[in-house]
């Protein structure tokens, strides 16, 4: 009670379990950033909970302190031989507690770092992307491209520009439902079907987004190795020559229309289902009419979903409002981006915002 | 526990006591319903009353597991969904890929 009263006075969250398998209950709803045990307990003692812990792969790495009143070395021994990180003796001043723990999160943290900034750095060195660096500019369309990682890690968005000719330009926005590294790796496979089904369907002379779509479906749909994992996508081809755009969707976010007469937003939703999950994934196409000035754009759902408060939201209409208010108001994309995505909203996922601005 | 699971005669009643389903429950839940279809045509409704919030893993998760499901010749059905989760399930059309009821008792006599 002592040691729980220390730590909360020092900043730290603690949950308190009276026994290892009541310590075992509670994990399972909560990975704790780090655990002190007693050596000591009924039923089963700290030895033996550490022994728990290192078979199983989920809790095996969470960081673990001794708290014993023993010091002979065959304790410590024994306790280190567990992957125990280190020992605290009962009735140690809270200064050098506190010191000790935070030693211990401050290391775990850089190793955290070190080790995603070497996938990072191998990532850039096979140039590994899922996401365009340069935006795109057509004779009568212009794309801006907005991408912001969640936690400085990358996520499962992605985008993509495949120039087919002067004449056509397909424009791909998927986003792999999973966080982080995992959803990342999963992003290429999307990617490379998706850029081989809309190569192939351009060479048969097919050049309808909602066919493309059901081409990639199928192919998706028979692959086991993406079996339990999905992906949204809004896939636009643009007509240069004559400054058409259609657009076809899979449970992605509906297109955005801004239109310059009226200042108003207009939503264009897909009927389309998640890629891969029924054989026939009921696209559909739209065409949408555009004249100067005018603007699309296409989202992921890490632009709608936001922390505030400490309760986390998906609200489009938000996200509707504000865009209108800026391209009333004649701002740039930098400006828009800069003006919604700041500081003061807090993110909860990667996010990806295109804009197609008709020149 | 983040998911408990009752038996009503054959089908299996998960209820998620958590208000934001997201990426650190996602591949708990993905598992508990596919060790809870283990039976030839499993039958199981998803009680989602206290969900206020759902990211795009823990609806991989959920999707996940209603494709396990179908294979097996079975059936899930949703209840008691939040409007926020409930816009955004349209909103992505996964209000057609799911049977959804507005609460359990209506689910459980959809699977009946």
């Amino acid at each position: 009670m002592l040691l729980q009263k220390m730590l909360e006075s020092a900043g730290f969250l603690v949950t308190k379990a009276q026994s290892v398998l009541d310590a075992m209950d509670i994990l399972k709803d909560n990975v704790p950033d780090l655990i002190i045990s007693d050596l000591e307990m009924d039923q089963l003692d700290g030895f033996e909970f550490k022994e728990i812990l290192l078979s199983s792969e989920k809790y095996q790495n969470i960081p673990f302190l001794f708290l014993t009143a023993h010091n002979k070395e065959v304790f410590i021994e024994k306790g280190l031989s567990l992957k125990a990180i280190d020992y605290i003796p009962k009735g140690i001043p809270k200064e050098q507690l506190i010191a000790k723990i935070n030693n211990i999160l401050d290391t775990v943290k850089d190793q955290k770092d070190q080790s995603v900034n070497e996938l990072k750095m191998v990532a850039d060195r096979l140039n590994l992307k899922n996401v365009p660096t340069k935006n795109l500019k057509l004779k009568n369309f212009q794309i801006e491209i907005f991408h912001q990682t969640f936690q400085n890690h990358p996520g499962g968005d992605f985008i993509d520009l495949i120039r087919i000719d002067d004449r056509f330009t397909f424009l791909v926005l998927g986003d792999v439902m999973g966080k982080k590294w995992g959803a990342w790796f999963f992003s290429f496979t999307f990617l490379s079907y998706i850029r081989s089904a809309i190569r192939l369907c351009v060479f048969d002379g097919n050049l309808s987004v909602a066919k493309i779509m059901q081409r990639i479906n199928q192919v998706i749909h028979v692959d086991d190795f993406l079996d339990d994992i999905y992906s949204t996508l809004s896939l636009v081809l643009i007509d240069d020559e004559k400054g058409e755009i259609t657009y076809s969707g899979a449970s992605d976010l509906p297109l955005l229309k801004y239109q310059t007469e009226t200042n108003k937003i207009e939503q264009y939703k897909s009927k389309g289902l998640l890629l891969g999950f029924f054989e026939n994934g009921n696209f559909n196409e739209q065409n949408i009419s555009t004249i100067a000035n005018d603007q699309l754009f296409l989202l992921s759902d890490g632009v709608i979903d936001y922390e505030a408060n400490g309760v986390k939201k998906t609200d489009i209409n938000l996200f509707i409002n504000q865009l209108e208010t800026l391209l009333s108001a004649n701002k740039t994309f930098d400006e828009i981006t800069a003006g919604i995505f700041n500081k003061e909203k807090y993110q909860v996922d990667d996010c990806s915002l295109i804009q197609i601005k008709r020149i | 526990m983040n998911f408990t699971k009752e038996i009503s005669g054959d089908i299996t009643i998960i209820k998620l006591s958590l208000v934001e389903a997201s990426l650190n429950e996602s591949d708990e839940f993905k598992a508990f319903i596919y060790d809870n279809c283990a039976d030839v045509s499993p039958k199981m409704v998803i009680d989602l009353n206290n969900v206020l919030y759902m990211d795009s893993s823990f609806i991989g998760a959920l999707v996940a597991g209603l494709k396990k499901v179908l294979s097996k010749k079975g059936e899930i059905a949703l209840a008691n969904i939040s409007n926020d989760v409930m816009a955004l399930f349209e909103m992505t059309r996964l209000d057609k890929v799911f049977k959804i009821y507005d609460n359990t008792e209506e689910a459980i006599k959809s699977l009946k």
